[in-house]
């Protein structure tokens, strides 16, 4: 299945949209106050270049969808205006555009808070107002926004269809509840209202490449989730608990932890050290009851007569909070308390935005720390060796304790070509492990390591070769100098304080 | 396109060549060109094991290519044509008088087989000198009705390449030909002697890859007396040691050229003189570039490797010049015999049946690159990246002799796996608390306590576990509704003189093969 999160419409025909500006429109029985409250959204968007971070991408601009709610805010999806350079936002049958900010933006369940600075842009509006439950799978919703096909707001209809944890294609990590709904939902959806009894109930936001009548709206639950994150002015983020788990429906597993026969619950097989549950939890522990209520074999509880994951109930709590768990451990009864608080995790590679990607250049070298959106510049050369060990490092750095004291895996990510460089091809995506024989456990400790020399020489080593690179120390500081301006490079880095990360 | 991926082809004028056969009179073998008639059609039966599933065996394919006769009852083709055979036949081209042939010995490093077959009628080729680029060489197939095509080429490179059907590298020509080639094993001629076989051909370039005379001379020649003692390996890796700052770094000067020895294996010859950071300068009497090339008094300019597989035998011993401390020293390196069986992730190129258990419906085997390889042209993605990054950057390098890496390929639904039955392509560190990373140790555990009852993978921080009373019945219940017939694979532990490479083991397996089909 490959999830589509290009619901953000890449607009190249606005002139051609302009023109149909101005006709009257149409009553939609019942919601013409709900569609004054629907907005498109315009951004010019520059992404950023992992191969060549001193640079972004050439502007783009799209389009997507947002509405108003309470407090004179827009809600909308954060791949809409990520990496934006410029947003403007545009009311139903209003030829003005307004210039907007974005205020907070949650890349982990894709949400995002706008304001517009011109409040003659509210005129006449009245806030969307949200649901107060998830409708149920055959509920009919309709979806408004502004599509792709058109210019003018757009009304599908449809039913839930599903309401299931997904994958969020945004961060290309996080799952969350996701509602489907077969409501058509296309490019330039994104970011625009789901309603139920005009009520909202979901942000249209991801499809499915080559599927029919799949559309993926962020639920109730989760917007509140966002929405409650916010209250104090700081968007935290979702808590990590970090547990891997496994069903106890083996007799013989069950057995072997000595669990009554009249306990259920899931055993804990890995704990992230990053996630809440690091230091409290451990592998063994059979996790019986989740805030009172009581974890059955597959993991799911019983909650409002529905059966859900117990992680809704970590889903549904903020990072201040705490989670109560009933547990079996070694025979005993157990009742423990996870705080939960969000921990910088350095090593789960979400993808990133709105953040100049980190380098370093040396004698024409350029290091980059491992992230996901490089990975994704790779291509073709995904299938060498070199890039198969940083999608292994990727995935198990933390499981097959790869880390050791870093907080990045630095890379030799190419080469501005110039005499100095001229044999170093073969080291290409290969991770730095030492300069002049002083670790390199982050992009800042180049600078220091290249203070000293090697008897007058930089020797760069990397993980697992045996063949380091070399450089005369002397040379490289000229060779730079010649190489920045013939590459129109501004700066030979970007280097982030430590303590900002 | 490439000759080697149209086995289906080579299967459609097969049956036409039969039909054909029926209706006119079978074809004299045409000597135009003066060329000697020593070409005969090898028609072989293959039949691979599943690799993910070894117990089981895939469809029979058939495959046709060429032998060329060296000598009375012997005839020569290459490896990858009589891999996985379990029937090998011969006939005359375009002939349907077929007789059955088999191995005598086949090196899949080297993409060599010496078959035994009755070779009445035919000449033996004679062996060609070697050749350099340049050189002209004329090129023969047959069609359906075996009338003999003949076609000219010219040796445009002479090189270390990989071969078509193992990664692995040797001694190759490249050439230009003018015929349309559609078999492997069909000869190249100079001057009406042999200067190699067709490995591959490349219809878009016109280009081939020809195994050349040296590499099969030396392998026939090895082969006659016995023991076959196969190719030899130094034991390292090596790097070019181009950049000018690295080789001042080494204190190397202009005069003194050399590769850098990046890594040894443990009990390698190389391992007993050489180390990481050392500069070879000298092999065997050759000086060695920069770049790693020496020039071979046969073929010019070739990578040091040649010098190991291609002019030198396992036990022999050489002299080479290391650089180390800034000081140049002669030093005296025993070659070893290649052997896949020390590897940590062997290539099992000739697709051996594996060594497995199924326990509890739990598969359990070592990590092969012919595993890795059977996900397909996307096996990179498809499989575990730990597994792939194993083979990929460890697949020389056991921390202990013998070590190998356990998998549990996958698990076969039953009542007693219930909760597990979704894990597949993980590393098993444990089994009933014993390490485990060799299949021997998987089969002592499970002799030692009747069964395995506790599985540790790498990835998860406690046991699976088994109800013990529960497995013989499951395993029973397993075999039969899956229709396993053996539920383990254990290799005889092998009785060969240290010296006998893998392959050895490998032709009589497969000789035994080719026997039991004609029974």
């Amino acid at each position: 299945m490959q999830l589509s999160k290009h619901l953000r419409y890449n607009n190249l025909r606005g002139l051609l949209l302009a023109v149909a500006m101005g006709l009257p429109f149409a009553s939609i029985a019942g919601i013409d106050q709900q569609r004054q409250s629907v907005v498109k959204i315009f951004v010019t968007v520059q992404q950023e270049d992992f191969r060549q971070p001193w640079q972004s991408s050439p502007p783009m601009s799209g389009s997507g969808s947002g509405f108003i709610i309470k407090g004179k805010r827009l809600l909308t999806n954060a791949h809409v205006v990520s990496d934006a350079r410029f947003i403007e936002v545009q009311r139903e049958g209003d030829t003005r555009k307004f210039p907007a900010k974005v205020r907070f933006i949650a890349h982990d369940c894709d949400i995002a808070v706008l304001e517009v600075k011109d409040e003659s842009f509210f005129e006449g509006t009245k806030p969307l107002t949200f649901g107060s439950t998830l409708p149920s799978l055959n509920d009919a919703v309709i979806v408004l926004g502004y599509p792709m096909g058109g210019g003018r707001l757009s009304l599908t209809k449809g039913v839930v269809s599903r309401i299931d944890y997904n994958l969020y294609t945004h961060s290309s990590i996080d799952s969350h509840l996701v509602m489907q709904v077969d409501a058509a939902i296309n490019p330039g959806n994104s970011g625009g209202p789901v309603l139920f009894n005009n009520k909202v109930i979901g942000i249209a936001f991801q499809g499915i490449v080559g599927a029919q009548n799949i559309g993926y709206t962020i639920p109730l639950p989760v917007i509140e989730h966002f929405l409650k994150d916010i209250e104090d002015g700081v968007y935290d983020g979702y808590p990590e608990m970090g547990v891997d788990y496994l069903r106890t429906e083996n007799p013989a597993l069950r057995a072997n932890l000595k669990l009554p026969a009249s306990a259920s619950g899931v055993v804990v097989a890995n704990v992230d050290p990053y996630g809440a549950a690091a230091g409290l939890l451990k592998p063994r522990d059979v996790l019986l009851s989740i805030d009172g209520h009581s974890i059955a074999n597959d993991g799911s509880v019983r909650l409002d007569g529905n059966s859900v994951e117990y992680s809704e109930f970590i889903e549904r709590k903020q990072c201040t909070e705490t989670i109560n768990f009933t547990i079996w451990r070694e025979d005993n009864t157990l009742a423990i308390v996870v705080p939960l608080k969000r921990k910088p995790d350095l090593f789960i590679f979400r993808q990133t935005y709105d953040e100049k990607s980190e380098y370093y250049i040396v004698g024409g070298l350029i290091f980059s720390p491992l992230s996901r959106g490089y990975l994704a510049t790779l291509g073709a050369e995904l299938n060498t060796p070199a890039a198969q060990h940083l999608l292994y490092t990727a995935r198990y750095a933390k499981l097959d304790n790869l880390i050791k004291d870093r907080t990045q895996f630095v890379l030799l990510t190419g080469r501005l070509p110039h005499p100095i460089n001229t044999y170093c091809a073969s080291h290409f995506n290969q991770i730095l492990a030492s300069i002049n024989g002083q670790p390199i456990r982050n992009i800042s400790d180049i600078p220091e390591a290249l203070k000293k020399t090697s008897q007058g020489f930089h020797v760069f080593r990397f993980e697992g070769r045996d063949d380091p690179l070399i450089m005369d120390a002397t040379q490289t500081v000229d060779a730079d100098a010649q190489i920045l301006p013939q590459y129109s490079i501004p700066a030979f880095s970007h280097v982030q304080s430590q303590e900002s990360k | 396109m490439k000759l080697t991926s149209h086995i289906s082809q080579f299967i459609r004028q097969t049956v036409l060549a039969l039909g054909l056969a029926v209706l006119i009179t079978p074809a004299t073998r045409a000597e135009t060109n003066s060329l000697p008639a020593s070409v005969v059609e090898v028609l072989v039966t293959v039949q691979k094991f599943d690799s993910h599933f070894p117990w089981k065996k895939a469809r029979p394919e058939s495959r046709t290519g060429y032998g060329i006769v060296i000598t009375d009852g012997q005839l020569i083709t290459t490896e990858d044509l009589v891999r996985n055979a379990t029937l090998i036949e011969i006939q005359p081209p375009g002939g349907a008088s077929k007789t059955t042939a088999r191995v005598i010995e086949a090196d899949p490093r080297i993409n060599a087989a010496l078959l035994a077959a009755p070779t009445t009628g035919y000449v033996p080729v004679q062996w060609g000198a070697p050749l350099r680029t340049g050189a002209k060489i004329q090129l023969v197939q047959f069609d359906a009705a075996g009338q003999q095509q003949s076609g000219e080429g010219r040796i445009t490179a002479i090189q270390i390449a990989q071969l078509p059907n193992a990664p692995l590298s040797i001694l190759t020509f490249q050439a230009l030909t003018d015929l349309k080639l559609e078999r492997v094993g069909s000869p190249a001629y100079h001057e009406g002697k042999l200067a190699g076989l067709i490995m591959e051909y490349d219809d878009a370039t016109q280009t081939s890859l020809v195994l050349p005379t040296a590499i099969l001379k030396r392998f026939v020649d090895d082969v006659s007396a016995p023991p076959y003692r196969g190719i030899a390996i130094a034991g390292m890796t090596w790097a070019p040691l181009v950049a000018p700052a690295a080789r001042k770094f080494y204190g190397l000067t202009d005069d003194r050229q050399g590769v850098l020895v990046l890594r040894t294996i443990p009990g390698s010859g190389a391992a007993a003189v050489l180390q990481s950071g050392d500069v070879i300068l000298k092999w065997d009497g050759y000086a060695v570039d920069s770049q790693g090339y020496y020039t071979d008094p046969d073929f010019g300019r070739l990578v040091l490797i040649h010098q190991i597989s291609g002019r030198r035998h396992p036990g022999d011993i050489i002299t080479i010049t290391r650089w180390r401390n800034k000081k140049s020293e002669e030093v005296q390196l025993k070659l070893d015999a290649y052997s896949d069986s020390k590897s940590l992730v062997p290539l099992n190129i000739e697709g051996e049946q594996a060594e497995y258990l199924v326990e509890g419906g739990f598969i359990f085997r070592e990590l092969s690159a012919d595993y890795l390889l059977a996900y397909g042209a996307q096996w990179m993605v498809r499989s575990n990246p730990r597994l792939v990054d194993l083979y990929l950057t460890r697949a020389q390098a056991p921390t202990k002799p013998g070590e190998r890496v356990i998998i549990l390929t996958g698990v076969l639904p039953d009542p007693i796996n219930v909760g597990y039955q979704e894990i597949r392509d993980e590393l098993v560190t444990q089994l009933n608390n014993k390490p485990v990373t060799s299949m021997k140790d998987v089969f002592a555990i499970r002799d030692q306590d009747e069964g395995i009852t506790r599985i540790r993978l790498k990835s998860l921080g406690l046991d699976l576990v088994m109800d013990k009373a529960m497995l013989p019945e499951a395993n029973r219940r397993i075999a039969m509704l899956y229709g396993i017939p053996k539920r383990e694979h254990r290799k005889p532990t092998p009785a060969v003189g240290p010296l006998r490479s893998n392959s050895v083991t490998t032709g009589n397996q497969r000789l035994s093969a080719v026997q039991g089909a004609a029974n």
